[in-house]
């Protein structure tokens, strides 16, 4: 198993304000990871960090083995643009193009050729059930709808790691379990590795690792091992009282 | 916190929209106050000639100029209205009354307008002496223009903005009142579906502005034109504007949807300006439809314009040849006539020709094409004295009549022509027939003018052998006129005005003199070309804010895409590659289609028409070239423009 994401120390302040203190997280390979916490506790600030959109003040973050610190800002565009996906809370897709357009966009910014765009397509399709909406705008489809065109654009780059923020915060119950449903599916099926951040912890059980974060340190970390989603979700909630939650 | 106190924050804290208002108002006072403080200018109004011409025509025009400026703030105030519109809403809501919010933004209006109007009319005053500069230039007087604050230019500028204030005002009360608090709760309206084209209104489009194009081409002398001018008028304009409309709305839509559909479309960045495109069609079709028949017109415009004013001094050149023609005074008074010249404008030739004026003649509609330009008397003069003119002005062709053969002499509108057997005959003095072989284009006595610039027929001339009028002269009355040649006839204004004066004592006299034509000429082809090229400016200054302002809602609009693309690893350059596209197929197409427009209409009215004046294409091509070079600042700023805003408000 190869590791994704590695940190060391990791800090980031704003002025005096320390939003996060000396953090040491491990990503592998086709680990389906989330960071729980309650709002201001700085799991944000981490997955900007983490996904190099942000920069940060102290330690090392080291992604497939290489230092942010030694990369350029255009090498971390590229990196961005090639190794990392992105599903976000209000699905951020372009209302001019239709989903096909959206999802195959990434690539048609990278000039791959249009056969293997179509045979990328074709892999998700089913995984995602997207079929009937491929043609429609983003106006004509519903929320749910929406964020699966949102997921199939961050995997089909294939990159080495998914982030996925707050990606059922702005869904109804249903369409949520059917989203994490199927990311749960890509994850296992493509062996894709995601990090999410959400406050919500039946969200949350659906991931094999949960990392918990107040006031900028990890504060505890469980595995799902074999425990059914019900199970696990309780451990969760336990352990999300013990902290203090989060009502938003 | 007031209200006074809230519009000023309002100001402090949304700089750049209301810059962008107040600049437009700036720019209408400096307009308006140069051109009425142009009307009121002692300096200018001492140099013209014709005074009373001159008020008219520049009274008009700041009509003209008021209107346009009036359209274009209340554009300005209503986009300005738009955008603050979620502002309003914030206020209703709050339980500030419409009434209390309508006299927020006219105290805003107040002080945007007190600002605009002093700083405006300032601008204006200084550069009056600079337009006046260059009016006199146009006009070719030497006289200085000083700096001016006529106080009635002042006035009438304070008060047509007060009422400009007023009309502003009442708009935005009921923009005030038409907003919806619900709008506030809602997001933002979402897009549809891209419009569907229709492949037969593509056509449509196209045969349209071809089968206008077509009229055009048709010369003056077809039938359509000739017998039903009005009607081909109108119905060619109307076909040139709705098939610029649909060629915008459904051709290029047409083509936008067939790029879609290729292959390539897929590949690199196609995929979001065409779509972004495909998108916009239905919002911008009227606004591409008024660039490009603004680009047309003002090209147009200009271009006829100044080829007019280049033209009309070589054909008052050719109407006019003689500097000074009179009928022939006794000697003393002769004498005090050259005098007069010779003061100032030293005699470089003289001649004398002498004729026989003839009864009034029923054919003359056989030689001439317009007769009603001719007198109905015809003036017979023989072939030696055309010669001798001849020599004198250096200027036409030495002609040899025998026996019967005749020469008729016409003036600009009537195409010279060598006529073949059976040549037409014209009888003149009773019972003496000649045999007209040729008209040329040759104006021996010119068309009598009067130093006010009123001017009467044509004498109509009949050039015969010398030995025919020889044996015509005999006891027959014979009339003389003196042509003179003067230096610097340009600056002869004074002159013509005494020898007039002393010519006419006699009734019926004959007297023509190049400068009265001239003067009167080129003061009101200076003025039309002057209030044109401003009319120009402004129209370009209104389409350039219709872009601007434009681009400045689509910048906003299309913020959240650009923040998008720029999450999912999209980089700078390559957004400017994509504005810059974009941009491009909002900008070309208009300006194309204004340029074949105005070069269409251009070749067939002035190009093909004029034929001897070598500038003509560097006047057109000039006038063009300026076009595309303003676009072009356009077109760039708008560039720059659209990405700082697309930038704005994002991390990284």
């Amino acid at each position: 198993m190869t590791t994704i994401i590695k940190t060391k120390n990791l800090s980031k302040s704003y002025g005096k304000t320390q939003v996060l203190k000396n953090i040491d997280l491990t990503i592998e390979q086709g680990e389906f990871t989330a960071i729980m916490g309650p709002s201001g506790s700085g799991k944000t600030t981490l997955m900007n960090t983490l996904s190099t959109i942000d920069s940060f003040s102290g330690g090392d973050v080291w992604i497939e083995g290489q230092s942010l610190l030694d990369m350029k800002r255009k090498a971390l565009r590229e990196f961005r643009q090639k190794r990392m996906g992105f599903i976000f809370q209000d699905y951020n897709l372009l209302d001019t193009l239709t989903v096909k357009e959206n999802i195959l966009l990434p690539l048609s910014l990278q000039k791959t050729p249009v056969a293997e765009m179509e045979e990328r397509l074709a892999k998700l399709i089913d995984a995602l059930s997207i079929e009937s909406i491929l043609h429609q705008y983003p106006s004509e489809i519903s929320g749910g709808q929406k964020q699966r065109t949102a997921a199939a654009r961050a995997i089909i780059t294939k990159p080495a790691i998914v982030f996925a923020d707050e990606p059922t915060g702005a869904l109804d119950s249903r369409s949520a379990t059917q989203l994490l449903e199927q990311i749960q599916l890509l994850n296992k099926a493509f062996e894709t590795t995601v990090l999410m951040i959400t406050h919500d912890p039946y969200a949350a059980s659906y991931c094999q690792r949960v990392v918990f974060l107040r006031d900028g340190k990890i504060v505890n970390e469980m595995f799902k091992g074999e425990q059914s989603e019900k199970e696990f979700f309780d451990r969760i909630l336990t352990i999300q009282s013990a902290i203090g939650s989060d009502q938003r | 916190m007031n209200i006074v106190d809230l519009s000023w924050r309002n100001m402090k804290r949304d700089f750049r929209l209301y810059t962008i208002y107040f600049i437009s108002m700036l720019v209408g006072v400096v307009i308006y106050f140069t051109f009425s403080g142009l009307m009121f200018n002692e300096d200018v109004v001492a140099a013209i000639q014709n005074k009373e011409n001159y008020k008219m025509v520049i009274f008009i025009a700041s009509i003209i100029v008021f209107l346009f400026i009036v359209f274009f703030i209340l554009y300005a105030n209503s986009f300005f209205m738009k955008q603050r519109k979620k502002e309003f809403g914030m206020y209703l809501l709050y339980g500030m009354k419409e009434r209390q919010v309508a006299a927020m933004v006219f105290f805003e209006t107040l002080f945007l307008s007190a600002i605009s109007v002093s700083s405006g009319i300032l601008i204006g005053g200084l550069l009056s002496k600079f337009f006046g500069a260059i009016l006199m230039n146009l006009m070719h007087y030497n006289d200085d223009i000083s700096f001016a604050f006529p106080l009635e230019a002042i006035v009438s500028t304070i008060l047509l903005f007060a009422l400009l204030i007023v009309i502003v005002t009442i708009q935005s009360y009921f923009n005030v009142r038409r907003v919806q608090l619900v709008e506030l709760f809602h997001a933002k309206e979402k897009k549809d579906k891209p419009f569907k084209f229709s492949f037969g209104l593509a056509i449509l489009s196209i045969i349209l502005i071809a089968a206008s194009y077509c009229t055009i081409t048709l010369s003056g002398d077809t039938d359509i034109w000739k017998d039903y001018f009005n009607e081909t008028l109108i119905a060619t304009t109307i076909a040139l504007i709705v098939g610029t409309y649909l060629f915008f709305r459904q051709f290029s839509g047409w083509v936008l949807q067939k790029m879609s559909q290729s292959k390539n479309y897929l590949h690199g960045n196609k995929i979001l300006w065409i779509s972004s495109l495909r998108f916009s069609i239905r919002g911008n079709t009227i606004n591409f439809t008024f660039n490009s028949l603004i680009s047309a017109m003002v090209i147009f415009a200009v271009g006829f314009i100044a080829v007019d004013y280049a033209v009309k001094g070589n054909v008052v050149k050719k109407e006019f040849p003689n500097h000074f023609a009179f009928s022939t005074q006794d000697d003393k008074t002769q004498k005090q006539i050259e005098q007069i010249m010779n003061d100032s404008h030293p005699i470089i030739g003289h001649e004398t020709i002498t004729g026989i004026q003839t009864e009034k003649i029923p054919n003359r509609q056989t030689f001439f094409s317009y007769p009603e330009y001719y007198t109905e008397e015809f003036y017979l003069f023989p072939e030696s004295q055309l010669n001798a003119i001849v020599d004198l002005r250096e200027v036409g062709e030495k002609v040899n009549l025998k026996g019967e053969d005749a020469i008729i002499l016409t003036r600009g509108l009537d195409e010279p022509t060598k006529y073949k057997s059976p040549q037409p005959k014209i009888t003149v003095l009773e019972d003496n027939t000649f045999r007209v072989v040729e008209k040329i284009r040759y104006p021996l006595l010119s068309i009598p003018t009067s130093p006010g610039g009123d001017t009467s027929p044509q004498p109509s001339v009949l050039v015969i052998s010398d030995e025919a009028f020889e044996h015509l002269k005999a006891n027959r009355t014979i009339s003389s006129y003196e042509i003179y040649q003067i230096e610097d006839p340009k600056t002869s204004n004074d002159v013509s005005r005494k020898i007039y004066d002393i010519v006419m004592k006699t009734e019926g006299a004959y007297y023509s003199a190049y400068i009265d034509m001239y003067s009167v000429d080129t003061e009101s082809s200076s003025l039309i070309l002057f209030s044109v090229a401003f009319f120009a400016v402004i129209a370009l200054f209104a389409l350039g804010s219709v872009i601007y302002f434009k681009q400045l809602r689509e910048a906003t609009e299309e913020r959240e895409h650009y923040a998008i693309l720029r999450k999912i690893g999209v980089g700078d350059k390559e957004m400017k590659r994509i504005i810059r596209k974009q941009l491009l197929f909002v900008f070309l197409p208009p300006l194309i289609l204004g340029l074949v427009h105005s070069w269409y209409l251009l070749y067939y009215t002035v190009i093909l028409v004029i034929k001897d004046l070598p500038s003509l294409t560097t006047i057109i091509f000039s006038v063009m070239g300026l076009y595309v070079l303003t676009y072009l600042i356009f077109y760039v700023s708008s560039t720059s423009i659209y990405y700082k805003i697309v930038k704005e408000k994002n991390t990284r």
